[in-house]
């Protein structure tokens, strides 16, 4: 479910015009994902990685754990297949980079990655 | 009377913790050096509390309730739990119930409506700076967690509306205390984004020189415009403004600025000098 839609900047922009609202239009213009909003149920799920039991146990079972998340199809058939280019844009970039941190992707592989992934 | 006794601040790069002992001796040399020239300052400085600014990385929080600000009003906060901090060694830091609960009053006051936390749990971007500064004994920390981390995050005129809040508080608790600020985190650097690894450093000595003009609207002006473009882990700097307007806008020193690939930040050490 999308959190913050460009609809909703403009929206937000369009009141600060009429009410003088002073709006930092650069810095949330970030919150313009390009079309892919943060997903909720991906964010939660690389969140919850952070304990150790349930990373463990996700190391050892993908599937199962990603079975009490609420995740579309394309997810989570990317998080089987390291996916980056589906995950990097519906996560934040920390949540995304301790997560495959959390699946033992070393950083200097990471970081090729999602280079890649930015150059399509 | 309370008495403000100077800001201060410091990088947090987690990779400093994690990947200290793989580090060449040099490197870890100079960062010793590096904390030891703030920790210098803030001993001589001598305070009772530390209002540490930091953001929470994931920790206390979660896009199902994310402040844009929230305070730490309990008496003790615990410790970090990230597997590189294991080696910190406080697992309970003392807090300051009693300043805490002023901040909040002072704020609310003055139309500022924070979060309040009674029990925070304190990452690398609180701890690993104490950490490696070693203050001993540890004053105690309210820590004041901005939201650098996630959009919509609040503006930089606002951080600068907080630490003149902040100086307020200060100049108003009727304690008798000696209180320090501690900006931590920045400057350039880009986590989990295609520029991971990147270091800014134009915009960092471009940064650090409008910390030194002593013109808090212009320091501003420049980071809206360019605060964007210098990476994800750069709106640390929020926290610098914090420091920056509680020290009323000048005594800025840099006591050290370099980029660290290997922690993949342009690190950098400040002071605030306390108006006479």
């Amino acid at each position: 479910m999308p959190v913050f839609t460009s609809m909703m900047l403009e929206r937000t922009l369009q009141i600060a015009g009429e009410g003088g609202l002073r709006i930092d239009t650069a810095k949330n213009a970030q919150m313009d994902t390009g079309g892919t909003s943060t997903d909720y149920g991906l964010s939660k799920l690389f969140y919850d990685l952070q304990a150790k039991a349930l990373a463990d146990e996700y190391r050892a079972d993908r599937a199962a754990v990603m079975a009490r998340y609420q995740l579309e199809e394309p997810v989570r058939r990317a998080l089987l297949d390291d996916d980056m280019s589906v995950l990097a844009p519906r996560v934040n970039a920390y949540l995304l980079r301790y997560y495959f941190g959390i699946i033992g992707m070393a950083d200097a592989t990471f970081i090729d990655r999602i280079r890649e992934t930015a150059n399509g | 009377m309370a008495e403000f006794v100077g800001a201060f601040a410091a990088s947090h790069a987690p990779l400093i913790a994690r990947d200290w002992d793989r580090f060449p001796s040099a490197l870890r040399e100079r960062l010793t050096a590096s904390f030891a020239r703030v920790a210098e300052r803030i001993v001589a400085a001598r305070p009772d509390i530390i209002i540490e600014v930091a953001p929470d990385h994931w920790t206390n929080f979660f896009i199902d309730n994310l402040p844009s600000v929230c305070i730490g009003v309990g008496a003790s906060h615990e410790g970090p739990r990230e597997p590189f901090m294991t080696a910190f060694p406080h697992r309970t830091l003392r807090g300051d119930a009693a300043f805490g609960a002023h901040v909040v009053a002072t704020a609310l006051a003055h139309d500022f409506e924070p979060s309040v936390s009674h029990r925070l749990c304190l990452d690398h971007g609180f701890c690993l700076p104490l950490w490696k500064m070693n203050l001993d004994p540890l004053p105690a920390i309210v820590p004041l967690i901005i939201n650098d981390l996630e959009p919509p995050m609040p503006s930089i005129s606002r951080c600068a509306a907080w630490g003149r809040l902040l100086a307020d508080a200060i100049a108003s608790y009727p304690g008798d205390a000696r209180i320090a600020i501690l900006a931590s985190g920045g400057l350039s650097h880009s986590i989990g984004e295609p520029t991971m690894g990147d270091i800014d450093e134009p915009f960092d000595r471009a940064c650090i020189a409008a910390f030194e003009r002593d013109d808090t609207d212009r320091l501003i002006r420049f980071l809206d415009a360019e605060l964007p473009r210098a990476g994800n882990g750069a709106h640390e700097v929020r926290n610098w403004v914090v420091a920056h307007a509680a020290a009323g806008g000048h005594g800025f020193s840099l006591l050290d600025y370099y980029a660290v690939p290997e922690v993949y930040v342009g690190c950098a050490w400040a002071h605030w000098t306390a108006a006479a």
